[in-house]
């Protein structure tokens, strides 16, 4: 079911002091099992365009549309959204409330009709999942657990779910390296079996390495949509809009400002690192 | 000998180096200046350089722990949420010293005690086990508490709760009119914390309207106001933007070299380690490591013990190595990295 936004504009507060257009006629349209990144600096409307996808916010204009159907038509059955389109917040924790973790993970799935014994293998899978030991921590309060794992508890929340659209906010900020990349592993695996996945970050190593896709916004408008390598091959302009370009493709760009030949389209990791190899063996480094 | 070490130490080091060597004779016994760095050390060429300069920054940090300001030290400190005595530790038995002015990094993965720790700076969590002094100040006499947090600032993750009043202005003094600031005094110090952060002219704006690095900015103002002499920065660049990282990061580095701040950073971005002196890190409460960021960064099985990753420079240098690519010495920057491949021969 792809996901289509229309000439969607979204303002906060409309007609108080405290009016703010926070996204101006955005038209997007996301596939059936795509690995889409946005990208944007503080306050260009990322958490506002995510969250009228996941119909938590009704578009001021224009229309978003499920697989055609318009979720703000009065006639769309919004139960059907929040089983297919999982939303794990910028701040995830604080959807964190129950008395045990296992709660707090279980939380979503009172409402899918499982019987308790799917229910726990699910609540298991999910933390496991996300790395954590579920026989360890799933009676554990989650009030007190560290930062990072707050935050993948509340992701094991979204995930037991198992949502046909995944959507996430800055998932990573606050994982360690390790966790980080282990995540983007399991986003990666879900995007494999067919999910849909739409992930907001800052990290544009991350979305280098995984997304296929990149939305760039500034200031509410959708200034850049286009393969990973395009977005990131004018570094000068991702520059003036304040955002990175994933390191390896910055390692490139000054490597070819000092002279030398090394291919400008390189994204990840393993691209500089062959074209590094390469360029010895070929005598193009000096 | 004292003529060779001055040429690659900066006088400011030797000093320190010898002053520590007779205060603190036995702090220095495993660094002997002598034996390490003799003719054939001295860089002849600043490329060469880099086993003198992990050398200077030993010294350097050894004579300024050495040398009585110390703005954290703690020694045994163990601590379990559930209940003391408990073995479920978040931390054990930790013991860490900063000397004034330096800034230290800690890196550990998630739930290593990190923040756990920190805790006990300002007096968030009060000891269990162990002694600790802050800013001089024993962190168990409850009564002075409010003298402690005074001296120990914290700024957190999230740069939207952690305001009061919707003007940035009162935000800050509302800080100073809780540490009994004469009434008189407040509108000058607000002003002057505002341009430590580089953010005069925002007195009347609304925190709410500012970008995430601005926010964290303020924060820091509110801090910096009550005149800390250590500041710790608990994950307070993970939620920001690239523009507000850098913002928050050039902020923190001009308190530290201006200002004389003792900065305690706590990230899991390794490339903000790179700046610190020294960078501790922590692994299941523990304390696994500490040394310069030279040391601890380029160290790959070390961080792989302590279940992180290195900077993706030390990772090209090795992997390169594997390739027969072999680079002279081991960046820890994008620069160096660039500067080491055109070097290349
Ligand atoms: N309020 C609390 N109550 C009980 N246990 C806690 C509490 N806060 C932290 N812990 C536990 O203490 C350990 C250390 O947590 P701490 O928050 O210090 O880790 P951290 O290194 O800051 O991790 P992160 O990188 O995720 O922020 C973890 O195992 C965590 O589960
Ligand atoms: N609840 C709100 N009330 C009023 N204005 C808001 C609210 N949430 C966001 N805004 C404003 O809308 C704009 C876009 O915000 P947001 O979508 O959160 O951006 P991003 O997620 O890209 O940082 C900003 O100008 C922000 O100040
Ligand atoms: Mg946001
Ligand atoms: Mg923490």
């Amino acid at each position: 079911m792809p996901v289509e936004l229309d000439q969607v504009s979204y303002t906060y507060a409309p007609g108080t002091v405290f009016e703010a257009a926070a996204l101006d006629r955005v038209t997007v349209s996301i596939e059936d099992g795509e690995f889409v990144g946005i990208m944007g600096h503080t306050g260009c409307g990322k958490s506002t365009m995510i969250q009228l996808i996941a119909g938590l916010l009704v578009p001021s204009s224009g229309k978003v549309l499920l697989d055609g159907c318009d979720i703000n038509d009065g006639g769309y059955r919004r139960g059907e959204l929040r089983k297919r389109v999982g939303i794990v917040f910028q701040y995830p924790e604080y959807q964190l409330f129950e008395s045990t973790v296992e709660k707090d993970v279980a939380f979503g799935l009172k409402h899918l009709a499982l019987n308790s014994a799917e229910v726990r293998s699910r609540v298991a899978w999910a933390l496991e999942t996300v790395g954590l030991n579920y026989g360890e921590i799933c009676r554990e309060s989650s009030l007190g657990l560290s930062g990072g794992e707050k935050r993948k508890v509340a992701i094991a929340g979204v995930l037991a779910m198992k949502p046909q659209i995944l959507i996430l906010d800055e998932p990573i900020a606050g994982l360690d390296p390790v966790a980080r990349d282990s995540f983007m592993q399991l986003l990666d695996r879900l995007h494999n079996g067919g999910t849909t996945i739409i992930i907001v970050s800052h990290n544009a190593d991350i979305l280098g390495d995984f997304t296929r896709r990149i939305l760039v916004l500034n200031k509410g408008s959708l200034v850049m949509d286009g393969a990973v390598k395009d977005v990131f091959s004018d570094v000068a302009q991702m520059e003036a809009l304040n955002l990175d370009v994933s390191r390896p493709r910055k390692i490139a760009h000054l490597l070819g400002q000092r002279g030398v030949a090394i291919p400008q389209d390189i994204v990840r990791y393993e691209e500089l690192l062959t074209a590094l190899t390469h360029l010895k063996k070929s005598g193009g480094l000096p | 000998m004292l003529q060779n070490i001055q040429l690659v130490i900066d006088t400011a080091i030797a000093d320190a180096y010898y002053m520590g060597k007779i205060l603190y004779p036995e702090n220095f016994k495993d660094i002997e200046p002598e034996k390490k760095i003799n003719a054939n050390h001295i860089p002849q060429t600043c490329g060469e350089s880099e086993n003198v300069s992990i050398f200077c920054d030993r010294v350097y940090w050894k004579a300024k722990t050495a040398m009585v300001m110390r703005s954290i030290d703690g020694k045994g400190i163990s601590y379990s949420y559930a209940f003391e005595g408990s073995i479920d530790l978040s931390l054990d038995d930790v013991s860490i010293c900063i000397a004034q002015g330096e800034m230290v990094a800690i890196l550990g993965h998630n739930g290593s005690g990190k923040s756990t720790l920190v805790k006990h700076f300002d007096a968030l969590l009060s000891l269990q086990k162990g002694s600790l002094k802050v800013a001089g100040l024993d962190a168990n006499n409850t009564d002075r508490i409010w003298e402690l947090r005074k001296k120990c600032g914290m700024v957190f993750q999230n740069p939207d709760n952690q305001f009061v009043s919707s003007i940035v202005d009162e935000d800050i003094a509302f800080g100073l009119e809780n540490y009994d600031t004469p009434i008189e005094q407040i509108p000058s110090k607000v002003s002057e914390a505002l341009a430590l952060v580089g953010m005069s002219g925002f007195e009347k704006k609304s925190p709410h309207m500012l970008s995430g690095g601005q926010k964290q900015r303020i924060a820091l103002a509110s801090v910096l106001a009550l005149e800390p002499e250590i500041i710790v920065f608990d994950e307070s660049t993970a939620m920001l933007d690239p523009e507000g990282r850098k913002e928050v990061i050039t902020t923190i580095r001009r308190l530290h070299d201006n200002e004389h701040k003792t900065i305690i950073l706590i990230s899991h971005y390794m490339e903000e380690a790179v700046f610190a002196d020294r960078i501790y890190i922590m692994k299941n409460g523990r304390i696994l490591a500490q040394g310069t960021p030279r040391e601890i960064l380029t160290d790959q099985v070390l961080l792989a013990e302590a279940r992180l990753l290195p900077p993706l420079p030390v990772r090209i240098y090795y992997d390169l190595q594997k390739a027969g690519i072999i680079l002279r010495h081991c960046p820890l920057t994008e620069e160096e990295l660039v500067e080491e491949l055109c070097r290349l021969n």
